[in-house]
């Protein structure tokens, strides 16, 4: 007999039976989609809004999503990009996307203070970076994403993609 | 590549955060899953909402002590909200010889049958249900008036009798409901107001706008509405932890909870002039993003409920509610 966990289990993601075990995808991709968020964007709050966002949208079109487990990962970091690109241009709705950058850099009396954490200093460090190579770092550290999976997502070469990682990698380890 | 300073920066989401958004995702409609609802389908769900309906809100019926009148409590419609179910989830009840529309003992007509009345005029259909019946002032092109219709108002008492909603707890093994002590035999009051019903035709297409005076239940003042609304909840197929959280968070004396087949329709809060409404609508079509399959508009103002329903889309929906005037 289902215990009664297992039934809410059930109930909660596990809708139609040829569908991946979403219990079990949700709790293994948690994790990254908000790292992503974390690593992008440096601020907690806004991280767990974005993951909300990305896995409210993934849940609506998670029948757009074939089978393909291996892949559910790159799916869903698609959708958490698209995410992260709408806040950024939100944040200053008239400006073109290159200059979200500043804007995410301007620093608030309350940023001030969270610069004590690691986090808010990398924040701080990667928002230096051009957008492509903040969102490189974003998706290899946050997001665990494999060099392949990066340069699909992309659209770099694999190769040209650990050149970028290699030289981000030093350029905030000097500065850090 | 030493870049351990990286990776030590991540970290897990907070607990807190991860279980709220697990019950946030349980709630969501399998949007692209469900195919859309068909036109047939759709006047199904309403006749199937409207006698789930039943079951819902009966559930949430307190008991009348008949020496206690003088201490009654009332609910009225002041706001709508959905609530998925998932039909097979009834339709077991079905199959175990149990009809949902019986289960709660005696329904006491103290009305005549209500009998549909054509009117030649809002206005006159208005006049005689004693509301001022608010007209569109735009409908989708291609729509004209089909007339309008008025029914009379409808009261019904209703006996409970909780030998049988305990037969459908035990039958949905729902051993987490406790029904109340001391419902038994005790009864509401159920006052349907003249409803005016205007029509707008496009071929074999209608929608339908709807206005009527609140609903109102009788109940006796000091019953626990939540403990009630749970078991509702919990036989409309829900979780242990959404009814738990619905049933703490509603004020059960002025929501309506409509019921939404999970598969075939959804449904979100929508504003409407001012007022919070609730939109159902057929779920996205498998990655086209255009809802079909129509929908139903519902809200409340003052002291008056309004619903505009047809195979139109939603913006359409809204427009009509909004001119209404």
């Amino acid at each position: 007999m289902a215990t009664e966990g297992e039934v809410l289990n059930r109930s909660f993601l596990s809708v139609v039976a040829a569908e991946p075990d979403w219990d079990a995808v949700y709790t293994e991709q948690l994790p990254r989609v908000y790292n992503f968020f974390r690593y992008r964007l440096g601020n907690e709050a806004v991280a767990e809004d974005l993951t909300s966002r990305t896995f409210e949208k993934a849940w609506a079109a998670r029948a757009r999503y074939r089978r393909d487990i291996a892949g559910f990962s790159t799916w869903l970091i698609s959708i958490a990009r698209n995410v992260a690109t709408d806040h950024l241009r939100t944040l200053k709705p008239h400006l073109p996307l290159e200059a979200a950058e500043e804007v995410a850099t301007a620093r608030t009396p309350h940023d001030d203070v969270a610069l004590d954490s690691d986090l808010a200093r990398l924040g701080t460090l990667v928002q230096q970076l051009p957008q492509r190579e903040q969102e490189i770092v974003a998706l290899k550290y946050g997001a665990e994403a494999t060099n392949r999976a990066i340069a699909e997502l992309t659209g770099l070469s694999e190769s040209n993609v650990g050149t970028i990682l290699h030289r981000v990698v030093q350029a905030l380890r000097r500065d850090w | 590549m030493d870049d351990q300073f990286l990776r030590d920066l991540k970290k897990q989401p907070n607990p807190v955060f991860a279980a709220r958004l697990r019950a946030t995702l349980r709630t969501l409609p399998p949007n692209a899953v469900a195919r859309v609802a068909p036109a047939s389908g759709l006047k199904r769900w309403f006749a199937t909402a409207a006698s789930v309906a039943v079951v819902s809100l009966a559930f949430t019926l307190p008991s009348v002590q008949a020496a206690a009148e003088a201490f009654l409590d009332l609910f009225r419609v002041r706001q709508f909200t959905g609530a998925y179910f998932d039909p097979e989830h009834l339709r077991s009840l079905e199959s175990s010889g149990i009809d949902p529309e019986s289960l709660f003992g005696a329904l006491e007509p103290l009305t005549p049958e209500p009998t549909p009345v054509s009117y030649a005029t809002a206005a006159d259909a208005g006049a005689a249900a004693g509301i001022r019946v608010r007209t569109p002032a735009w409908v989708p092109s291609g729509f004209t008036s089909g007339g309008v219709m008025g029914s009379s108002e409808a009261a019904a008492r209703i006996t409970l009798k909780t030998a049988g909603l305990q037969a459908v707890l035990d039958t949905l093994g729902l051993a987490d409901v406790e029904l109340p002590e001391g419902l038994d035999g005790q009864t509401a009051t159920v006052r349907v107001p003249p409803i005016v019903t205007q029509t707008f035709v496009n071929g074999d297409r209608t929608v339908h706008v709807i206005q009527a005076q609140s609903p109102e239940v009788s109940f006796p003042a000091g019953i626990d509405l939540s403990k009630l609304a749970y078991a509702g909840l919990r036989v409309l197929g829900m979780s242990r932890d959404e009814a738990y959280n619905m049933s703490v968070t509603i004020d059960w004396r002025s929501t309506l909870i409509v019921p939404v087949p999970s598969r075939a329709l959804s449904y979100r809060p929508i504003n409407v002039a001012g007022n919070e409404g609730l939109l159902i609508q057929g779920v996205e079509d498998n990655g086209s993003g255009n809802p079909q399959g129509g929908g139903a508009l519902m809200w409340s103002a003052g002291d008056e409920t309004f619903a505009v329903a047809g195979p139109v889309s939603p913006e359409a929906l809204l427009e009509i509610a909004q001119t209404l005037q």
